[in-house]
């Protein structure tokens, strides 16, 4: 993630550049597909988060003030859209609980929508602040420092909260496979 | 999980997920159409913006600019005639109505002359009209 490509890629579009917005999109489309699609139930619905995301990022980096990382701006967006997402949907669309056990084997190869899945279930019932330093730090492979960039916090935080996520996964997951 | 290894491989085939081919021109054609309609409905909105602005501004403008007789325009009162008011300063005379422009003279206090009171007819009260007594 190269902060600095971005704000230069910023400045082009606030300066009237369209390509810049065009090389932006492609930039960042395919890890705000993968964050919607464990915020968000469906893959469908994480293409349209994505869009909605960009469409804002059209308006809302007219503004941008570089106080924080273009990504920042994107992950936080994502989240937000992610949430109406999920709020429209609420009642409406059913889930369907996978009846096989979602953690493969490390043998097994998944494809990368049992993948999501089992990323969604296992970051589900994470508190917020834990389950962004695992998407970002475990799953999207942003360094520490990145990740607090990303977070407005400090990288001992990240630290922390990692080291706590981790370990209430592996309870977890040691209850449900005691079960 | 039970391992890394586990968790590394999850994390590999999540990372495999890619945006479809299609959302990258599905969002910048949509990011297109939503700036030609801004672009569409951009000159309308600012030429009603600018003729409504018109409307209050002129009117508004031609009324400070009509005849001294008009009562909406600011008064003007000689600073000699609010002298007193100003503590330190020694002659005090009131402002002269007179004096403000646009204004008629009044006549003064001891000119005017008390309206003469028309006599009011006395009411007939009915003869079969009693008087109410206190009991």
């Amino acid at each position: 993630m190269q902060t600095e490509a971005d704000n230069e890629l910023i400045r082009r579009f606030q300066g009237g550049d369209a390509s810049a917005f065009d090389i932006f999109v492609r930039r960042h489309q395919d890890r705000i597909y993968r964050l919607a699609a464990v915020l968000v139930k469906s893959r469908a619905d994480a293409a349209d988060v994505t869009q909605e995301v960009f469409l804002r990022a059209l308006t809302g980096l007219k503004r941008f003030g570089f106080r924080s990382q273009p990504f920042t701006w994107l992950y936080a967006t994502t989240k937000n859209v992610s949430r109406e997402y999920n709020r429209q949907d609420k009642g409406v669309t059913v889930v369907p609980v996978e009846s096989a056990d979602p953690r493969p084997s490390a043998a097994e190869t998944m494809d990368s929508d049992q993948a999501v899945r089992t990323v969604r279930e296992m970051v589900s019932g994470l508190p917020e602040r834990q389950r962004d330093v695992v998407l970002l730090r475990i799953f999207e492979e942003l360094s520490v420092e990145q990740t607090a960039r990303v977070l407005g916090c400090r990288p001992g935080t990240v630290k922390a909260q990692l080291h706590k996520a981790m370990k209430g996964l592996r309870r977890s997951a040691a209850d449900s496979m005691s079960e | 999980m039970k391992d890394d290894t586990q968790l590394n491989e999850l994390g590999r085939a999540y990372r495999q997920l890619k945006a479809p081919r299609n959302l990258a021109p599905r969002i910048l054609a949509a990011a297109e159409a939503r700036a030609s309609r801004k672009r569409a409905y951009g000159l309308p909105l600012a030429a009603a913006a600018a003729v409504a602005a018109l409307m209050v501004v002129v009117p508004y403008l031609m009324l400070n600019k009509s005849d001294e007789s008009n009562s909406l325009r600011p008064m003007h009162i000689p600073l000699s005639r609010v002298q007193g008011h100003i503590p330190g300063m020694s002659s005090f005379a009131p402002p002269n109505l007179a004096d403000i422009q646009g204004l008629p003279a009044l006549p003064s206090r001891h000119d005017m002359v008390r309206p003469e009171t028309e006599e009011q007819p006395q009411t007939q009260l009915p003869a079969s009209f009693s008087k109410p007594t206190l009991t």
